[in-house]
């Protein structure tokens, strides 16, 4: 079939990148405990870092995406204007096409093995400089650049992406624990999370200075206005971090920690040693909080697409028949968002503001949270038969140790995996998207799924290091820090 | 046959919320001294990263208004 072909082809596209992309080398050896945990706070530390402003910008205003900046560790008007979004896309896309066998790749062959590590990151950096470009042509960073403000600001967008595309392969591959990009959405929600609620500095807005820290803003006001006006207003100030959002989030996390732990425990016996019986946990969030993350991907490239067509192709111009079935944007006052007022495509795609909006318009509010649901359980259904723990995967595994599922017969192992593990899979991503759903109702604007991501990516690094730190001994540094 | 066809669209989402439900009423589920060990471990890994990464957001600060 010339449709295969063709996308076989595709890592081939890679071939010219390969001498210039440099490659991080797989570590000699297996790193101590303690080297693991260096690497992964370094890194942490740098991306925070870089959250420099861009030099050169000349308007700082008509956020198209402030909403999904959350989830991506995006900070608006720095150097990581996107965050990892290019990173997280180009590697779950690339992942899913190879798992579906739509790219055809022999993972035992070390040249293929490289072109597509290289592809994910050309990709990756391809649509860093897409999306600097589309937002410079936009007007985002101010209409009449000069030439030479367009190459500054391409230089700094494109050449941080490029950074931490090398730099969180440095823990993908083994220096750190897990996924790269994940430990950079996470340290930086957990940043934001308590900037929210303990930000000391003041923001000026049209009722006077007020402390961007949620807390801090409540003690403010209680001493400075009439009791119930001080409570009211904390809770309900819907351009600065409110209470109502620490709430639901600290609320979120504890659900999420509950859910974590639900499994279900499939009896297994050792064929060798007679007598021996354990269990095997399923958990019920088998692919943690990746399809939420994938979900928002989509959710992604369905806004930065109509943003383009609406605003570099019609100039955001509400005469046009296209962009009035698109959506037209307009600015909002003090956070200057550039959003989606009136009914169109895409204000369907975007989450709403508050809780009265949510309850004023009904199918916007189905229709995005069918968005969320269908991608979720679409990707965990997908994901749980295509990554390293899918249920054949697993199959060979208890196979190789000897391991059998008690009162059932070798042959059907896989089966009984295969039986349960896609049902947990789905069930934990519509868990997940509904938690998510009800906190976007409240309008926490990509704050309830950001924290889903990040208390999902904290989990999985738990684990790992729970198991590198059984691995390494207790006697370690950092190791202690951990030991109970 | 209009109708089956609609039938099939319901049965597949039906069929798996009661599966899904299944699922979940035979879970394990985290018994209280180990849901209060883990929110601790989570907790207090979390807050020790914010605070640190708010400490260098903290620094930022200075730099924008030099920058910018």
């Amino acid at each position: 079939m010339s449709y295969t072909n063709l996308l076989v082809r595709l890592i081939d596209l890679a071939k010219p990148f390969l001498p210039l992309l440099p490659e991080i080398e797989l570590p000699l050896e297996q790193l101590t405990f303690d080297d693991k945990v260096m690497y992964t706070i370094g890194t942490s530390f740098l991306y925070l870092l870089a959250q420099l402003p861009i030099f050169g910008a000349s308007k700082t205003t008509n956020d198209p995406i402030h909403w999904l900046r959350p989830v991506f560790g995006a900070e608006q008007n720095t150097l990581l204007e996107f965050g990892v979004f290019p990173i997280i896309s180009s590697g779950l896309i690339f992942q899913i096409l190879s798992g579906l066998k739509l790219i055809k790749i022999n993972f035992n062959n070390r040249l293929d093995r490289e072109l597509f590590q290289t592809l994910q990151k050309v990709f990756a950096i391809f649509q860093y400089a897409i999306l600097t470009n589309i937002f410079l042509f936009t007007g985002y960073y101010g209409y009449n650049l000069t030439f030479w403000q367009y190459i500054l600001i391409n230089f700094q967008l494109i050449g941080t992406g490029s950074v931490f595309v090398f730099i969180s392969e440095i823990i993908d591959k083994g220096y750190g624990f897990g996924s790269g990009s994940l430990t950079f959405i996470t340290i930086n929600i957990s940043a934001n999370f308590v900037t929210d609620i303990i930000a000391l500095n003041s923001v000026k807005t049209t009722r006077g200075y007020e402390s961007v820290g949620a807390l801090v803003n409540l003690v403010k006001n209680l001493r400075n206005k009439p009791f119930k006006n001080a409570i009211l207003e904390s809770f309900t100030r819907s351009y600065l971090p409110n209470l109502t959002q620490v709430y639901l989030t600290i609320g979120i996390v504890l659900v999420l920690i509950y859910l974590q732990n639900f499994r279900l425990e499939l009896p297994i016996r050792s064929n060798r040693v007679r007598s021996v019986s354990n269990v095997f946990p399923i958990k019920l969030l088998y692919t943690g909080s990746l399809p939420l993350l994938f979900s928002y991907v989509v959710l992604f490239y369905i806004n930065i697409l109509g943003y383009t067509i609406v605003n570099l192709v019609f100039k955001n111009d509400s005469n046009q028949i296209i962009v009035k079935i698109l959506g037209q944007y307009i600015t909002t006052g003090f956070n200057s968002n550039f959003i989606v007022e009136k009914p169109s495509i895409l204000y369907f795609f975007s989450p709403s503001k508050n809780l009265f909006e949510s309850l004023i318009s009904p199918l916007r509010t189905i229709i995005f949270f069918a968005t969320i649901l269908i991608t979720s359980t679409w990707f965990a259904n997908i994901w749980s038969s295509i990554s390293g723990s899918s249920p054949k995967d697993l199959a060979i595994q208890f196979k190789e140790q000897g391991i059998s599922i008690a009162g059932r017969r070798d042959v059907s192992i896989s089966k009984e995996l295969q039986r349960v593990i896609p049902v947990a899979a789905v069930s934990g991503a519509a868990i997940l998207a509904t938690i998510s759903e009800i906190g976007e109702l409240f309008g926490t604007n990509g704050k309830s799924p950001a924290i889903i991501v990040a208390v999902g990516a904290a989990f999985g690094f738990l684990e790992l290091i729970a198991a590198d730190f059984q691995q390494g001994g207790g006697s370690q540094n950092f190791g202690s820090i951990f030991g109970q | 046959m209009a109708g089956d066809g609609l039938e099939k669209f319901t049965e597949v989402p039906i069929e798996f919320f009661k599966d899904g439900t299944a699922f979940v009423q035979k879970c394990t589920k985290p018994d209280k001294k180990e849901y209060i060990k883990i929110i601790r471990a989570v907790g207090v890994g979390f807050i020790m990263m914010g605070l640190v990464g708010y400490a260098i957001k903290l620094i930022h600060i200075p730099i924008r208004y030099l920058i910018v």
